[in-house]
């Protein structure tokens, strides 16, 4: 299933059937889907088979890559059916072929971090079993095949994967924990496991209208929506922080297009790094006005004046100020407007994340438990704190449920799919989920707004093959299909 | 869903008079207790009824009583109040647990005992209205052909669902007696012969006829020398289905069985009583080879479908298991 992202990002053929009904017949028209209408009318994720071909040298290092996939897009071709799973690793020579076919089944396409989680389960899936063959520890082979620097011969804007990996081992005690694959004798089998993820980190269109009022108030205008990330909050923080007033003092209208300028819809990971360029220079254009306002009150040229905590002050003589109401107020109101597209020259974007996962094994019911799980990013600075904790948990609850039980199951005869409701396709509840313990890395990218990059969709794209490694580790057996189910574990024991 | 008419019922007899007569009219009515089951029946279209017959305006009917030798639990007392109930908790303890493996927490809270007993299959085939099910008249089993991964392995055919109450088997374990009442009157029958295998009848699941609801089910105390074990498998542990439970009951001293009850949830289009592991363990001396090979014996004549092999061995081992935990 796909949520407030993935479905909602791109135009579906029912949204023109309801336009070109309403045309017709000059009436409101209101679409409405069963779970069921849902499940197969929308889309899911592709599903794919990877195989892979992996040179290693007797250190661990991998040297080249030959991936062949095919990827199941359904009936017809939404999206690219790509596999970008390889992103997080170092990978000098690279043949990947992919063959996205159509099959009669529900059609693929955008659901979080399209091309990622499914691909970090294959490659570090491969990854962790090389390691295994070589006798090489797990956390050695990912922090020596962890992308470094450069992406090919392009530099990262920042790269803090490897304080990622330290940071996680230290935390889940990996030194201590980690064992040799299905070593531990039990009925409930302990394992750990790990895997590296990310996302890419662009820049792109953004636009942000601010209002400064009299009373010294902001009245912020965007176009974003909130897919409960928490993106309103954000843009509420980054323009108090840029304009230099209280968070409190900011009113923000979002979404609305009617009043609020263009946004290109919060998908990709791509609301802060492209609203929040925007947001900075509308409050850096209401400054402009305010000090040019505000200088032959204070009897100074504007280029004296600062702005901060609602107060217009002389940077030299922080006593000489006024209240921002009080200058807003000679010039009625000030808006500030930006409309920002900038790029990235010679550089390259991405959030990175390494997460670690406990798990316990039933070896009678084939039960997994998640004892631990500990997702530590790299997403640069953490402008809002609590959603931006609250997504990457939310990644990882996903990540589960895609681990351990999410799946439209389709019956071959009639290729009808046979569970497409809540009670068949199951998504986890609180039991399936453990305490998520999150880390960031903190540091500020050079080239992101207040020096943040990416958190949408990173914290999937790690956690299916952390989980699989976990189980790996504690049953010495591979599951190479998802979702890994107490049937799969036990028909595995049982070779 | 289609349009319905409800009937809140006033008393046993009116509800089972007015099940009668639609029976004679040849409109098809359903028993309502907490209405989750019924309700996403309808919504799923498996169940079309003319009428509704709402059993949760008759008085009386969702008691639990303690008496001397066991319990009467009404048909419409609900599973978070078995759950929580601290005699049940203390005597029955399988039956507390089973009841609180059910469903989510909010069914419990609206779901019935008897409803949990009267549920339909969840066969994902019988489920969708996409498939005409033999179970719904239609020509085919889909589960031979499609997916049975969560399908029977003993005691089917030509229908191979599981029966899906959790509470079922640990009542069969208990050695409780159901009471129902109907046009000819009230009768009280042991809980292991009210279901029916699809060899049987493949269209129901119990031996309910029309006009006949579930009034009373009674448990009686197990002795103080036993022990009992209860534990259901699942791919997810609030709002699933059994892909294996069991429940068993032992009475034993020394570590030597005199009794021993052996119930499976998950396996069968019924709950599914192990007897001959049962004769096999009487007066053995529990161990662990012992618990294997009960194992084994409820399992004999297993024919699992070729998705559902690995319910085999899981149902084997998950005896031995409770066996070991039931002395």
């Amino acid at each position: 299933m796909g949520g407030g992202f993935g479905n909602k990002n791109q135009a579906q053929d029912y949204d023109y059937m309801a336009a070109v009904l309403a045309k017709a017949t000059n009436q409101p028209v209101k679409m409405e889907f069963t779970r069921e209408d849902d499940y197969i009318g929308m889309h899911g994720r592709w599903s794919s088979e990877q195989k892979y071909k992996i040179g290693v040298k007797k250190d661990g290092t991998v040297t080249a890559v030959q991936l062949d996939a095919v990827t199941n897009m359904g009936a017809y071709r939404k999206q690219s059916g790509n596999l970008s799973g390889t992103d997080f690793y170092q990978v000098p020579n690279f043949k990947k072929t992919i063959l996205p076919v159509h099959t009669n089944t529900v059609v693929a396409a955008n659901y979080r971090a399209p091309a990622y989680p499914q691909s970090v389960f294959g490659y570090a899936s491969f990854l962790d079993h090389i390691a295994h063959e070589m006798g090489i520890n797990p956390v050695d082979m990912f922090m020596r095949n962890r992308i470094q620097k450069y992406k090919a011969k392009t530099p990262f804007t920042s790269n803090y994967l490897e304080q990622c990996i330290q940071e996680g081992a230290k935390e889940i005690a990996w030194a201590e924990k980690w064992h040799k694959p299905g070593a531990l004798g039990g009925q409930k089998k302990h394992g750990i496991g790990m895997a590296l993820g990310g996302y890419p980190f662009r820049p792109g269109l953004g636009a942000a209208t601010i209002r400064v009022n009299p009373d010294g108030t902001a009245h912020v205008l965007v176009g974003v929506t909130d897919i409960g990330t928490g993106a309103k909050s954000t843009m509420a923080i980054i323009a108090a922080e840029a304009l230099g007033i209280p968070l409190n003092q900011i009113q923000l209208t979002n979404g609305d297009t009617d009043v609020t300028p263009y946004s290109v819809g919060e998908s990709g990971s791509r609301t802060t790094p492209f609203t929040g360029p925007a947001v900075i220079a509308a409050a850096e254009d209401c400054r402009r006005q305010i000090f040019a306002v505000a200088a032959p009150q204070l009897k100074v040229k504007a280029e004296e004046l600062d702005l901060r905590d609602g107060q217009v002050f002389v940077k030299a003589e922080p006593t000489q100020r006024l209240a921002l109401g009080r200058a807003v107020a000679r010039a009625g109101e000030i808006i500030g407007r930006a409309t920002t597209n900038p790029s990235f020259k010679d550089v390259e974007g991405k959030s990175f994340a390494a997460h670690f996962a406990e798990v316990e094994v039933d070896s009678i019911t084939g039960h997994v438990k998640i004892t631990r799980y500990v997702a530590v990013h790299d997403s640069g600075t953490i402008i809002n704190r609590m959603p931006a904790e609250s997504q990457i948990k939310g990644g990882v609850v996903q990540g589960i449920g895609m681990a351990f039980s999410e799946e439209l199951i389709i019956d071959k005869l009639t290729a009808t799919p046979i569970n497409p409701n809540y009670r068949d396709a199951k998504v986890p509840t609180h039991l399936e989920v453990p305490d998520i313990e999150v880390f960031f890395i903190e540091h500020v990218d050079p080239y992101g707004p207040f020096g943040g990059k990416v958190v949408g969709e990173p914290p999937i794209t790690a956690a299916v093959a952390t989980i699989a490694n976990a189980i790996f580790n504690a049953t010495g057996k591979r599951i190479k299909e998802l979702p890994i189910t107490p049937d799969k574990i036990l028909q595995a024991r049982q070779g | 869903m289609k349009s319905f008419q409800n009937i809140d019922a006033k008393s046993v007899q009116q509800a089972v008079t007015l099940l009668q007569k639609f029976n004679h009219e040849k409109k098809s009515a359903l028993v309502v207790g907490g209405g989750s089951e019924a309700l996403q029946l309808m919504k799923d279209n498996v169940l079309t009824p003319d009428y509704v017959v709402n059993l949760k305006t008759i008085p009386g009917l969702d008691t639990i009583r303690e008496e001397r030798g066991g319990f009467r639990i009404g048909a419409l007392a609900k599973l978070a109040d078995i759950e929580d109930h601290p005699a049940i908790r203390e005597k029955l303890l399988i039956l507390s647990d089973a009841a609180g493996d059910a469903a989510s927490p909010q069914i419990r809270n609206a779901g019935t005992i008897a409803g949990n007993l009267c549920q339909r299959p969840f066969c994902w085939y019988f489920r969708s209205s996409s498939f005409n099910c033999l179970r719904k008249g239609g020509q085919m089993c889909y589960t031979i052909t499609g997916d049975g991964r969560f399908h029977a392995i003993l005691g089917a055919g030509p229908s191979y669902i599981v029966h899906p109450s959790d509470t079922a088997p640990a009542l069969v374990a208990l050695g409780a007696q159901i009471k129902i009442a109907g046009p000819a009157g009230e009768k009280t029958v042991p809980i292991e012969k009210f279901f029916v295998l699809p060899s049987v009848d493949f269209k129901k699941e119990n031996i309910l006829n029309p006009g006949e609801i579930v009034t009373e089910i009674f448990v009686p105390a197990p002795k103080p020398s036993s022990k009992g074990f209860h534990h259901k498998v699942r791919e997810r542990l609030a709002w699933d289905h059994a892909i294996v439970a069991v429940d068993t009951i032992v009475e034993s001293s020394s570590g030597v069985v005199r009794d021993a009850r052996v119930v499976m949830g998950g396996v069968a289009p019924i709950p599914w009583r192990a007897a001959k592991a049962e004769e096999f363990l009487r007066g053995k001396k529990l161990d662990d080879a012992v618990a294997k090979q009960a194992g084994e014996i409820a399992l004999e004549g297993a024919k699992p479908l070729k998705d559902n092999i690995y319910k085999v061995k899981m149902a084997q081992d998950l005896v031995q298991r409770g066996l070991l935990a039931s002395v």
